[in-house]
């Protein structure tokens, strides 16, 4: 499957997307259009996540958009049944795609964008904290 | 490009943590020296922790196992039939890029198994033969830690502090304190200050997936500059396919292809390999000649054979009452535990482990794997983002035959060299010695007051440490190189990286592994003026 997904394949799986992760009254569900089209980019951009999200496209029908929350969980279900490994790269992608929001992000407290060069703090080393095991004579097994 | 001259002192075959060490030390000894490397230099900016969309790119071009990347450098293995799957990289700097930086050296018993506990053989080197090439090697990274520990021998004052253990470290370190139990600040080739010219860390987190800061110690920016100022050329993305062979069954040089894929000729007055514990056997099976029929250097038939990982499995818990998330700080390199390194005949197993706390990581990392996918989800991904810790068991894997790295017709890499297939299971010790260390950690859990202390009874993707399948002895129908790396079936071919380990400890065999190279290199250097 490529970027070039038809109007109905991106309606499937925006519909798959918010099974896996629903919207709530604080969060966005997975299939929000700006993480739908993030998941395909993760998804186009590295073969085994692409394999993974075709496959499951095409295990379900258009009648799954339709169908009701009950029903398209458990539609999801029995394609997870029997091909776990699968579907587990499926889950990865969605995954990643939905984490990576800044969106999300932002509700969740976590500061977006790359790791460095900001970094975190930390509080300084306090050698204070061996007190207790530099009380214990060594241990190791002496041998030439 | 540039036309690169046909012949040299010394081709070292690898540019990783082994590789690097041999060329700076060669070079510096007066050696003309080629290091080639099947990969490129990497451009710090560019690594994925400096990137927005790091998560994903962890899980793809920056994931360790080669297959899930599939970048040009990297060559297909087959694991198949293995309980641990391969991590490694390919690039100048080699799994030094991807690595954590956590380095415990073995302990003297490490070196005495066969004699203390009567299992595996006894290395043909004390650790007291290494201690001053690991005070080297620190001198050369930079080692972050500190001195006193209980459970090692006495060892040089690191050139740095331990890097803070943050406020979920030290709850930890207390939960050990109440148990009685041992604990240490984890030594680290990363800085916790300035350190020759590279950066203090700021505890960003991964380690990993590179580190953009320069302050986690990696070959390239170690090793390799001194050494190329001291007159070695390192040749990136080139190719050695096969290590050539005289009439004699010495060693004349190497084939390689060149960056544009065509094929080459290096001769040398002697080879050193460091292609890790994997790759290296690759390279010997695949140079077999008229005078080494059976694989390079293969006359024991002990190349490939006793393939040794470490066991790892371990117990994670939530902590809701810490003053900060636990994704602040580095994800491993906080604290470690030996309180059963050491073998006890009531535990049922022989030899131990250590313990190495590890700390979450970014929102993807804590939902992949751990939270479900349906109507649940948020609930149950608020009740662990930063909340999460864990006590990994990183067991001593003893060598087994049947533990082995083949050639593997079926998969080649880009210029059709067949790759290493690999098959390994856990010993019955080492299912043991794992189900002990399971129990362990979820007692520092649960004394810590985690709730639902989770227990992973065997982590599959942890193939990291690559070690045992050239081993060095005194014995050359028992093993591959003698103690100084040379090769009993040729002199002036030499093995530096993990492959020579006899057994591999409880610990990252990375110091391990640089101590050997460098002490190898000393006795070319003093021993080997043929070479020159």
């Amino acid at each position: 499957m490529t970027s070039q997904r038809t109007e109905s394949e991106q309606k499937l799986l925006g519909a798959v997307l918010n099974i896996i992760i629903p919207p709530s009254d604080t969060m966005p569900g997975a299939g929000t259009p700006a993480i739908l089209a993030e998941c395909q980019r993760m998804a186009d951009g590295h073969a085994r996540f692409g394999g993974a999200l075709a496959a499951v496209l095409e295990g379900l029908g258009d009648a799954f958009s339709e169908s009701s929350p009950d029903d398209q969980t458990e539609a999801l279900r029995k394609l997870e049944t029997p091909s776990p490994a699968q579907f587990e790269l499926f889950l990865e992608v969605a995954y990643l795609a939905y984490y990576s929001d800044s969106d999300v992000h932002e509700r969740i407290g976590w500061r977006t964008g790359a790791l460095q060069p900001l970094g975190w703090d930390l509080p300084a080393w306090r050698e204070g904290v061996l007190d207790t095991v530099k009380q214990r004579e060594p241990f190791w097994r002496k041998v030439d | 490009m540039t036309k690169r001259q046909s012949e040299t002192d010394v081709i070292v075959i690898g540019s990783g943590a082994s590789g690097a060490a041999v060329t700076w030390s060669l070079a510096r000894a007066g050696f003309r020296v080629i290091c080639i490397e099947q990969g490129p230099w990497v451009d710090p900016s560019t690594f994925a922790v400096a990137q927005d969309d790091w998560q994903y790119q962890m899980r793809t071009k920056w994931a360790y196992h080669p297959n899930v990347r599939q970048l040009p450098a990297d060559y297909p293995v087959n694991d198949d039939d293995s309980a641990i799957k391969l991590q490694m990289y390919n690039a100048v700097g080699g799994s030094t890029i991807h690595w954590t930086g956590h380095v415990p050296r073995f302990h003297p018993s490490d070196f005495r198994v066969k004699s203390l506990d009567g299992v595996a053989e006894d290395w043909p080197i004390s650790y007291w033969d290494l201690e001053s090439y690991y005070d080297l090697n620190d001198e050369m990274m930079g080692c972050s830690g500190i001195s006193g520990d209980p459970a090692n021998p006495p060892r040089s004052p690191r050139q740095m502090p331990p890097l803070p253990i943050g406020q979920d470290g030290e709850h930890i370190g207390r939960a050990f304190d109440e148990l009685g139990w041992h604990w240490w600040p984890s030594d680290v080739h990363v800085n916790s200050t300035e350190y020759k010219g590279r950066k203090a860390c700021n505890f960003c987190g991964p380690l990993g997936i590179g580190c953009s800061r320069g302050a986690k110690a990696s070959a390239d920016i170690t090793y390799l500059p001194d050494a190329i100022e001291a007159g070695a050329e390192i040749w990136d993305n080139t190719t050695v396919f096969k290590i050539t062979t005289g009439p004699d069954g010495r060693a004349t040089g190497v084939e390689y292809f060149d960056p544009e894929g065509e094929p080459g000729f290096l001769s040398a007055k002697a080879v050193v390999v460091g292609c890790n514990g994997i790759g290296t056997p690759r390279m010997l099976l695949h140079s077999a000649s008229d005078s080494h029929p059976d694989g390079l250097a293969n006359s024991s038939g002990k190349v490939g054979k006793n393939l040794m990982f470490h066991v790892y499995a371990g117990a994670s818990g939530l902590f809701e009452n810490l003053d900060g998330p636990t994704y602040k700080g580095p994800l491993a390199c906080i604290i470690m535990s030996q309180e059963f390194y050491e073998t006890d005949e009531s535990r049922g197993f022989k030899r131990g482990y250590t313990f190495q706390m590890g700390r979450g990581l970014g929102p993807a990392p804590t939902a992949i794997g751990n939270v479900p996918w349906g109507s649940g989800h948020h609930d149950e991904f608020a009740a662990r983002f930063g909340k999460n810790l864990g006590l990994g068991v990183i067991g001593d894997d003893l060598p087994e035959e049947y533990n082995q790295v083949m050639l593997d017709t079926t998969r080649v890499d880009r210029f059709g060299i067949p790759g290493p297939k690999v098959d390994y299971r856990l010993s019955d010790n080492s299912r043991k010695l794992l189900a002990h260390g399971v129990q362990s950690a979820r007692k520092v859990m649960e004394t810590a007051g985690a709730s639902r202390v989770v227990e992973n009874a065997l982590s599959e993707n942890t193939g990291w440490h690559l070690m045992g399948t050239a081993r060095m002895g005194e014995d050359s129908a028992t093993s591959v190189v003698n103690q100084y790396g040379q090769a009993h079936d040729a002199d002036n071919l030499f093995i530096v990286d993990g492959s020579v380990f006899v057994t591999g400890g409880a610990v990252n065999p990375t110091p391990t592994i640089q101590a050997v190279a460098l002490r190898v290199a000393d006795y070319i250097a003093h021993e080997r003026g043929d070479l020159r």
